[in-house]
């Protein structure tokens, strides 16, 4: 459990920063969607609340460091493919649809794994704090995906039929990358770790 | 499927298909048994499926359903 916690440090505590980077690169529904989803990642208004910083109160509740960059030479190149490919999607107007359909997908398969993932954490005896980022996005992100797909996504390929590659993209690459990241890791903890 | 109970001045509900009820502006949402939740958020996602463990908030629950 301690080593999950501390490869999901590299993206968990830079939370939705990616994302911020396409706000300017948005118009219309879709940026006052993003804009929606962004305020409530941040704290919605509440510094406590601080999406990235829930993650940094977890990772203390565990014992384990709160500090960005602590396990980065520990984690493995899947996990820093993960992470990449926000940063890339994100951080290039013209990959804008990507970086959407990313996010619109990261989100639809969040709210579930994040339920067993609080239950896991608790059923190993580590406090309150440490399920509570866990807790926090089972709800959050039953929103998030809503509004990520249909009020962000959905708005983007309305007003540009262009994107709707873009966003299929993203929302693959997702899905590829997390699968992949996800076969490593079990295979690490099942002990049948093979080359990917 | 009955709207959700929600109070404030200016909500909008919304239903997702095959998913909750989007929510924006809602004050107070009322669950099952009549108890008032505020909302901590701007916009919401209300249980449709009925199958939450997080009443009156969707927790994802309905897409383990079959056919919903």
């Amino acid at each position: 459990m301690l080593q999950f916690l501390r490869t999901r440090s590299i993206y968990h505590l830079k939370e939705s920063d990616p994302q911020a980077f396409v706000l300017p690169r948005l118009e219309g529904a879709a940026k006052v969607a993003l804009a929606e989803l962004l305020y409530d990642e941040f704290g919605g208004g509440r510094p406590s609340q601080l999406h990235a910083a829930l993650y940094g109160d977890a990772l203390q509740a565990a014992g384990l460091d709160r500090e960005y960059g602590t396990y980065l030479d520990e984690v493995s190149a899947l996990t820093l493919a993960v992470s990449n490919a926000m940063s890339l999607f994100c951080l290039h107007r013209r990959l804008r649809g990507a970086a959407m359909g990313h996010l619109a997908m990261f989100e639809i398969t969040s709210s579930v794994p994040c339920r067993r993932i609080a239950a896991g954490i608790e059923r190993v005896g580590l406090p309150p704090a440490a399920s509570a980022y866990f807790h926090e996005h089972v709800e959050a992100d039953a929103v998030h995906e809503q509004v990520a797909a249909r009020d962000i996504c959905g708005s983007l390929v309305a007003a540009e039929p262009g994107q709707r590659t873009e966003v299929l993209l993203g929302a693959a690459t997702c899905l590829v990358l997390d699968d992949l990241a996800a076969r490593e890791q079990l295979g690490t903890w099942l002990g049948t770790e093979t080359a990917a | 499927m009955s709207a959700p109970d929600v109070s404030g001045d200016r909500v909008e509900v919304r239903a997702c298909p095959r998913g909750p009820w989007l929510v924006r502006g809602a004050t107070v949402v009322r669950d099952a048994a009549g108890v008032e939740h505020v909302p901590t958020r701007p916009v919401v996602a209300v249980c449709r499926c009925r199958k939450t463990s997080r009443g009156p908030w969707c927790d994802g629950t309905h897409k383990s359903i079959p056919g919903y």
